[in-house]
């Protein structure tokens, strides 16, 4: 649907007399198309598309937010869900955890904006017919022993467009365009099983799955699987960690992000994900990690996950550093949260889809480089472990202790990588963990990941992330391996 | 848009037929509709943070076209409006578009096509809140303490049909209040009120049993030190063990992969007590016994028999993959209607029993910590408690611990409670979740607190 169309379906609720009470009606237009080819054992074992496509209407009451999402696009079924989402706001403002404040015809929390943002442009096309020959050549090639028992290809192209309207006159329109890839490969010997994996979250391009070195990734995953079954069981000892990349994504994205959402601090969450040890007297004065700890805020990052203009409330979205020399700056705290914890925050009041609620989101939470290299932090490293690949991951309700494994690991012994290790996993507490940050890999060592299955809120749900960051290392880490 | 279950059940039958009316030869077309028309109030600090109502409706086609060659097949999904001259040119279009489609795609050797094996119907109606009645029953109710948490209800529909003839039909309108109430010093107590006829005085007595546990969360908390500890599961704990056989463990695929642990258990080289017997049950009458594709579900699938693994979920395609029978399951292979068999031990027994150790209400973030040996990560949470000589001494803090199914199930399991609760399914990911789990208490000899 064009801006101007949704406009006009506006202008024709906006008069209904039903609604002459209400203070500010606003539309959030979504429509999201998924491409998803599944690919097993050199078999193809999905090809699928979806489409949701739907409005959520937003309306205001005595500064009160009442929705109503609605599949339906037209004059009526817009009048009638605007209806019921005035009724949802004046009803519940009888009973408000917190009133929105207006400026001029806008609520504070839903700035008149105009402006547009959209992926960038793919330099690659392609079929169904070769997505789908792609992901089972991929599972054809993993199979490189009869020990691999299972191969297993995905790929999600997605794409995605968003318009909000109001009645103070907001006009914003937004394209999103990305793919998930991820690919695997499960290899038994004896009793023992291991599995080992790869893959890419990006916004923008096709071109990663025509990139020719695709086939070196695929490669280096069969053939450490089976140099997983011949390996050694992780050590329980306490040492030094160096996390590569695909593991910082989890350890920010659980340890750094989750805790900042300013709604968890107020205890929105508290009954579903959690709560947060972060308290709103911590900004500005706690020290979350090391000197060496930079975390941003960054929507502007060109091929992140979660890059985009505006956040779902209109708010402008800039990037912002949220720790800045191991001090907690800022926490993720859209307008509404901003408005109730008095604190500085960001634009990253988002939903996962037209028929939920905007909430406080991560959007690209990334760490910002130092400047080691990657020699040089494994060269100072007399003894400690290398970790690749989370496997799995669970903190408390609090965000404080955590225990995150993953597929692939490497003992380091003075200075160099030596054994390979299976089923490494390491547990910490946050503020504890983060200052022991030793080492930060400087831009060469930097990979941009993320995640399309982020959860929280109530109603649930899941969100796409981004996550930027070099190879770190941290000390006195307690480390242990698998078993029942 | 779900103005009754005969109404939307009409409209799903004259788009359905309609599309098995453009099939050619060759072609089968088996559809899904997932739809509801919810509620949700969000609750914190006892007042509301968003409220709001989602109708939506999400149809999935899956063509399947047969050639001498063999089968190919592809899905599309689409949103509905519940308006016949919106809806049908948006399932055309899908349906041309697989039939253009799904002829260049690779054949699919384990493709199973659809069968018409019977209908099924199950419909209830319930008597719930209007969308303006519950601010008003519910607020005054929760005053006076800190709450926070979602009401979420409204009517729920499944479906399925395929161009064979054969047709599903799950239609409920229930609630759920998923609730958590706090001490100043943030100790907590969950509690979830749900059904399918709101009754004032039910959730009264509901929220004073959780403010009157609120009353030992009070006490000094204490720190235990990382060990080993005998404990207590209640129900909703036990629910979030019993959850992780869904997570490539209870499937047959991946048994027959050897990526769950219970691999282990079908070759009999380790065991599970002869107290855990576990069965997918829809006699509970919590889902429909019928899958996304329309395969039917016995009403009782034995999967754990005191001990002994007699069952396991399996999806049409890793029938036609192992040549073994399908029993229903969906893709995924997970858990649907579980229920843990009960004991013997009675719930006046249970401190007593314990004696000095750790009673848990509730189980936090799980997460395999090898999954192919069955060892389990979480936290604890909510009225989480340590006894001493069977008296409670205060809540705990916070804490981590890491060990095994095959000691929670198997060597350490010591008595499982003669009641069982029913813990109501009330995720919402993507649209309200159907479901339920029947499980009983378990007692423990020990159990790995790390952290």
């Amino acid at each position: 649907m064009s801006l101007s169309r949704l406009k006009v379906l506006l202008q024709e609720v906006q008069s209904l007399p039903e609604l002459k009470s209400a203070s500010w009606i606003g539309f959030r237009e979504m429509r999201e198309r998924h491409r998803t080819f599944v690919g097993q054992d050199g078999h193809v074992r999905e090809t699928s598309t979806g489409e949701s496509h739907g409005v959520m209407v937003e309306v205001f009451v005595n500064g009160q937010m009442g929705y109503a999402a609605t599949p339906a696009i037209t004059s009526a079924s817009l009048r009638e869900t605007t209806i019921r989402a005035f009724k949802q706001a004046e009803s519940a403002s009888r009973w408000s955890v917190a009133k929105f404040g207006f400026d001029g015809n806008a609520p504070l929390v839903r700035p008149t904006v105009k402006g547009h943002y959209a992926s960038p442009a793919s330099t690659a096309r392609t079929t169904s017919a070769e997505l789908a020959e792609l992901v089972v050549e991929i599972t054809k090639r993993l199979k490189k022993s009869a020990k691999i028992v299972q191969t297993l290809c995905y790929v999600d192209w997605l794409d995605g467009e968003s318009r909000l309207v109001s009645t103070s006159g907001t006009e914003v329109e937004q394209g999103l365009e990305g793919v998930i890839l991820h690919f695997e490969a499960t290899a038994q010997d004896g009793g023992i099983t291991q599995k080992r994996s790869d893959g890419e979250n990006l916004q923008g391009n096709l071109q990663l799955l025509k990139d020719p070195s695709l086939w070196n990734r695929v490669d280096r995953v069969a053939e450490q699987v089976l140099e997983l079954l011949a390996a050694e069981e992780c050590p329980s000892e306490t040492t030094s960690l160096v996390l590569l990349p695909t593991q910082m994504t989890l350890q920010i994205h659980e340890s750094i992000g989750h805790p900042l959402e300013v709604d968890r601090i107020l205890g929105d969450e508290r009954n579903y994900a959690g709560w947060s040890f972060v308290r709103e007297k911590d900004f500005g004065s706690l020290q979350y990690g090391s000197k060496l700890l930079n975390v941003t805020f960054d929507p502007t990052v060109t091929d992140e996950l979660a890059s985009y203009a505006f956040d779902d409330g209109g708010n402008p979205a800039k990037r912002e550093y949220l720790i800045q020399d191991g001090v907690l700056l800022r926490g993720l705290g859209g307008l509404e949260s901003q408005q109730r914890s008095k604190l500085a925050g960001v634009a990253n009041f988002r939903a996962s889809s037209w028929n939920r609620p905007a909430v406080d989101r991560m959007a690209n939470i990334n760490l910002e480089p130092g400047t080691s290299s990657f020699d040089e932090i494994i060269a100072s490293v007399e003894r400690g472990i290398l970790m690749d690949t989370n496997r799995s991951w669970s903190i408390d309700d609090y965000r404080n202790k955590f225990q995150f494994g993953c597929e692939y690991a490497k003992l380091i012994e003075n200075g160099k990588l030596t054994k390979t290790l299976r089923n490494p996993n390491y547990r910490g507490i946050t503020t504890p963990f983060w200052n022991g940050l030793k080492m930060v890999g400087n831009a060469s060592t930097l990979q941009t990941h993320g995640t399309p299955n982020c959860g929280k809120a109530e109603p649930n749900q899941v969100i796409r992330v981004g996550h930027r960051s070099p190879v770190c290392l941290f000390t006195n880490i307690e480390v242990f391996g698998g078993g029942a | 848009m779900i103005r009754s279950s005969a109404a939307f059940q009409e409209h799903f039958d004259a788009l359905t037929s309609k599309a098995f009316a453009a099939l050619g030869a060759g072609q089968v077309l088996a559809c899904e509709l997932i739809a509801e028309d919810s509620q949700f109030v969000r609750l914190n600090a006892a007042k509301v943070r968003q409220a709001g109502q989602v109708q939506d409706a999400t149809l999935r086609l899956k063509l399947f076209i047969q050639s001498p060659e063999g089968i190919r097949n592809g899905e599309a999904s689409i949103s509905l409006t519940g308006e016949e001259t919106e809806d049908f040119p948006r399932v055309k279009a899908a349906l041309e578009s697989l039939q253009k489609e799904v002829p260049q795609l690779p054949l699919d050797p384990y493709a199973v096509l659809p069968q018409n094996r019977g209908n099924v119907e199950q419909i209830e109606e319930g008597n719930i809140l209007g969308a303006e009645q519950v601010f008003d029953q519910l607020l005054p109710e929760i005053q006076g303490v800190d709450l926070a948490g979602i009401y979420a209800s409204g009517s729920m529909v499944r479906g399925t049909a395929n161009s064979l003839g054969q047709k599903q039909w799950f239609y409920t309108e229930n609630f759920s209040l998923d609730y958590s109430v706090y001490t100043p010093m943030e100790k907590a107590v969950k509690s979830t009120f749900a059904g399918s006829r709101w009754n004032r005085s039910e959730f009264s007595q509901d929220l004073a049993q959780s403010k009157s546990l609120l009353a030992a969360m009070e006490k000094k908390p204490v720190r235990v030190p990382r060990g080993s500890y005998r404990a207590y599961l209640a129900p909703a704990a036990v629910s979030d063990l019993v959850g992780m056989f869904s997570w490539g463990c209870i499937g047959e695929r991946a048994i027959r992969k050897g990526e769950s642990p219970l691999r282990f258990l079908r070759t009999g080289e380790r065991r599970l007590s002869a107290l855990f017997s576990l069965t997918e049950d829809f006699s509970l009458g919590v889902v429909p016994r019928f899958n996304g594709e329309g395969d039917v579900a016995p009403e009782k699938i034995d999967l754990v028999r005191e001990g002994q693994l007699v069952g396991s979920l399996v999806h049409s395609r890793t029938g036609a993959e192992y040549g073994v029978s399908s029993n229903g399951a969906t893709s995924y292979e997970g858990l649907r209607s579980p229920s843990m068999a009960s004991g013997s031990l009675k719930r006046d027994d249970i401190f007593k029993r314990l004696g000095t150790g750790v009673f848990l209400s509730n189980l936090h973030y799980l997460n395999w910590s090898d999954p192919f040996e069955g060892r389990i990560t979480g936290m604890t949470r909510y009225a989480c408690l340590w006894v001493e000589n069977g008296e409670v001494v205060g809540p705990i803090e916070t804490m981590r611990w890491d060990d095994g199914i095959y000691r929670f199930f198997g060597s350490e399991l010591e008595a499982v409670t003669d009641f069982r609760a029913m813990i109501a399914e009330t995720g919402t990911y993507h649209h309200r979740q159907a479901g339920g789990m029947l499980m009983p208490g378990m007692l423990l000899k020990s159990m790995n607190f790390t952290l």
